[in-house]
C-alpha cells in the first residue's frame, strides 16, 4: 500500500511540471512588458532596461523557463510580485487557509445534503419529493454561482438582514458564501447518488437482503450504500476541485481576501507571478484531492485490489 | 443499405426523444432563443446602446417592460440582443473543442501505441487545471473581446472531447467493417473520416449540448468577472455586474439577466439528457 502511495505521489511531479510549463508559455507569450506595469508608462528607456536585464527578462524563454522552475521546486520561490513588492509564495500563503476553509466547509455541506437527498429520492422513486428534487438540481446546476451568490445577497441581507453580505471571518459570514458555492454541487451529487444508488437497489443481492427480512433501513444504509459510493465518491472528489476553481467567483461576490481575490485583483493588474502561483497552488490541491480520492476507493470497496 | 438504416436510426431517436417531456420544452425554449438571437433588432423594442438620461433605473413599466439600466438603457432590448452573443459563444466555442477535441482524441484512438500516449498525457495535465481558471488565464492572456472569448471557453475543453471520441474510436477500431475498408486500400483519413466517426456520433452529439450550456455559464462567468465582452454590447453576465452596485435599490437589473442565463442552461440540460436517453436506451444514467 505504501509502495504504491508513493508510486502516486511520483507520478504527480510531471504532471505539476508540466502544469508550470503551460502556464509559463502562456503568460510569456502575453502581450505586455512586466517593467511597464511595475515601473509605469513614463519612465526612461534606461529604466527599462536597467529593470529587465536585472530581472532576467532579456532572457531567452528557455532560460527564464529553466530559471522559474528550478527556483519554484528547490527554494519555494515563486518569483515577486509586480504590484505588492512582495514574494508570492507569502503573498498566497496568507491567502491560502482562507479558500481552502471555503472550498472545505462548500464541500462538507454539499455532501452533507447531497447524499441524504439523493438516498431519499432513490428509495422513494417517482413520489413527490423526487420529482421536486429532481427539478431543484436540475436548476441547481444551471445557475450561475455569482447569480446565485447576488440573490442570496439579495434575500438575506438586503430584505431579510440575517446575514451580512461580505466576509468570512465570523460564523455569520461564513452562510451565505459557503451556501453560494455548494449550489451546483449538492444538485450534481444527489443526482449521482440518486442514479447511483436506484442502480444497486435494483440488484438481486438487494433482493435477497429484503427476502430474507432484513430491515429497510439496513437494507439500504450497510447493503446498498457502500456499493452505491463509488461514483458518488468520484463526484465529490471532482466537485472539491471545481469548488477551488469556483472560489474565485464566490470570494469575488462576498469580497473574501482568498487566494481568488488574489488572482482576480493580479489579473486587473496584468501581476502574472501572481497569476502563475494561483492556479499553481489551486491545480496541485486538485491533484493531491485526485489521489486522496483514488486511494480511498479501495479502502471503500475492497473488491479494488491495490497494484 | 447505409443511407436507410441512418433513417431509421433518425426516426427512433426522435420518437422516443418526443416522449421525453423536458426534452421537447428545452427544444421550444431553444427554439424561441434562436429565433430571438436572429431577429433580434426586429425584435427590441430599443437599441442596446440608446441611452436615455431621463429614465436612469427606472423599475419595470409599461413603456420598459424589463425596467431600464443606470444609463437608461432599456434592460429587455439588452436581454434580447445578449441573446445573440451567448448563443454565438456557446455555438462557436463548442465548435472549436469539438473539432480539436475530436481530432486528436481520433488520432490518439486510432493510432495508439507512443502517438495515443502522448496525446492523452498532454490531455491529462490540461485537466489538472481547474476549467473555469484555465479559461481565466487565457482569456487575461489574449485579452477582451467576443472572439478571444470563445477561444478561451472553447480550449477548456478539449480534452474531454477528446477522452470521449478515444473511447468511442477504441470501441469501433477492431470491428470487421473496419478491416474491410483497410483491405480495400482505403486511407487512414477516409477510414476515420467516413467509417469511424458515423459510428461515434451518439456520445459526441450529447456532449456537444451539455459543452453549449457549459460554454454559456462559462463565458457569462467570465464577462461577469470583467474578462468576456466590453461595454456596451450586452451580455447577460456582464450586465449582473453592472448590476451588483445597485443590488439594494434597482433589485430587477440583478435578476432578468440571471433568469435568462438559467433558462437557456436548464434548456441545453434538457435537450443533452433527452439526448443521453433517446440515442441510447441501454444506458440509464
Amino acid at each position: 500500500m505504501l509502495k504504491y502511495i508513493l508510486k502516486r505521489i511520483a507520478l504527480l511531479v510531471p504532471v505539476v511540471l508540466s502544469v508550470m510549463i503551460i502556464l509559463f508559455t502562456i503568460l510569456y507569450f502575453t502581450p505586455g512588458d512586466p517593467a511597464r506595469i511595475v515601473l509605469g508608462q513614463d519612465v526612461t528607456a534606461e529604466a527599462i532596461a536597467a529593470f529587465r536585464s536585472e530581472r532576467g527578462l532579456d532572457d531567452p524563454y528557455l532560460v527564464q523557463l529553466g530559471r522559474y522552475i528550478y527556483r519554484a521546486v528547490v527554494h519555494a520561490d515563486l518569483g515577486y510580485s509586480y504590484v505588492m513588492r512582495s514574494s508570492v509564495s507569502s503573498e498566497l500563503s496568507s491567502r491560502i487557509p482562507v479558500t481552502i476553509k471555503l472550498a472545505f466547509w462548500a464541500v462538507a455541506f454539499s455532501t452533507l445534503l447531497g447524499i441524504p437527498l439523493g438516498i431519499i429520492c432513490a428509495v422513494k422513486q417517482y413520489s413527490l419529493l423526487d420529482s421536486v428534487t429532481t427539478l431543484l438540481t436540475l436548476l441547481g446546476v444551471s445557475m450561475p454561482t455569482f447569480w446565485t451568490g447576488l440573490l442570496l445577497i439579495l434575500a438575506f441581507s438586503v430584505h431579510l438582514g440575517w446575514f451580512p453580505s461580505m466576509g468570512f471571518s465570523s460564523v455569520n459570514e461564513m452562510v451565505l458564501p459557503i451556501v453560494t458555492l455548494s449550489g451546483s454541487a449538492i444538485a450534481l451529487i444527489a443526482r449521482i447518488t440518486r442514479s447511483s444508488m436506484l442502480e444497486v437497489i435494483k440488484s438481486d443481492y438487494i433482493r435477497t437482503a429484503r427476502a430474507k427480512g432484513q430491515k429497510e433501513s439496513i437494507v439500504i444504509f450497510r447493503h446498498a450504500l457502500p456499493n452505491a459510493m463509488i461514483p458518488i465518491l468520484t463526484i465529490i472528489g471532482m466537485q472539491f476541485g471545481m469548488l477551488l476553481g469556483g472560489s474565485i467567483i464566490t470570494e469575488a461576490v462576498f469580497s473574501i481576501s482568498g487566494v481568488g481575490r488574489l488572482m482576480l485583483d493580479a489579473i486587473n493588474m496584468r501581476d502574472y507571478p501572481i497569476i502563475q502561483g494561483g492556479v499553481l497552488f489551486i491545480s496541485i490541491a486538485f491533484c493531491i484531492i485526485n489521489l486522496v480520492v483514488d486511494l480511498l476507493y479501495a479502502f471503500i470497496d475492497p473488491r479494488i485490489h491495490v497494484r | 443499405m447505409f443511407r436507410l438504416h441512418n433513417n431509421s436510426m433518425l426516426k427512433y431517436t426522435l420518437i422516443r426523444l418526443k416522449r421525453n417531456y423536458l426534452a421537447v420544452v428545452g427544444f421550444i425554449i431553444l427554439f424561441f432563443l434562436i429565433i430571438t438571437a436572429i431577429f433580434a433588432d426586429k425584435l427590441a423594442p430599443y437599441g442596446y446602446a440608446e441611452q436615455n438620461y431621463m429614465m436612469i433605473r427606472q423599475p419595470p413599466s409599461s413603456t420598459h417592460m424589463l425596467g431600464t439600466d443606470e444609463f437608461g438603457r432599456d434592460v429587455l432590448s439588452r436581454l434580447i440582443f445578449g441573446s445573440r452573443v451567448s448563443l454565438q459563444v456557446g455555438l462557436i466555442a463548442v465548435s472549436i473543442s469539438l473539432i480539436a477535441g475530436g481530432a486528436i482524441g481520433a488520432v490518439a484512438g486510432y493510432f495508439g501505441g507512443r502517438t495515443e500516449n502522448l496525446l492523452m498525457r498532454v490531455m491529462d495535465v490540461q485537466l489538472a487545471i481547474p476549467t473555469i481558471l484555465l479559461a481565466i488565464v487565457i482569456s487575461s492572456a489574449l485579452g477582451p473581446g467576443l472572439f478571444n472569448l470563445m477561444i478561451a471557453v472553447g480550449i477548456t475543453s478539449i480534452p474531454r472531447f477528446a477522452r470521449l471520441m478515444r473511447a468511442a474510436v477504441l470501441s469501433v477500431k477492431g470491428m470487421e467493417f473496419i478491416e474491410a475498408a483497410r483491405a480495400m486500400g482505403a486511407s487512414h483519413f477516409r477510414i476515420i473520416m467516413l467509417y469511424i466517426l458515423p459510428n461515434c456520433m451518439a456520445p459526441l452529439i450529447v456532449q456537444s449540448t451539455l459543452s453549449v450550456a457549459n460554454a454559456i455559464l462559462f463565458a457569462a462567468t467570465l464577462s461577469f468577472l470583467g474578462l468576456g465582452i466590453q461595454p456596451p454590447y450586452p451580455e447577460w453576465g456582464g450586465m449582473l455586474s453592472a448590476a451588483r452596485p445597485y443590488l439594494r435599490n434597482s433589485a430587477y437589473l440583478s435578476i432578468f439577466p440571471g433568469l435568462a442565463i438559467m433558462i437557456t442552461i436548464v434548456a441545453l440540460n434538457c435537450i443533452g439528457d433527452g439526448l443521453r436517453d433517446a440515442l441510447d436506451p441501454k444506458q440509464k444514467r
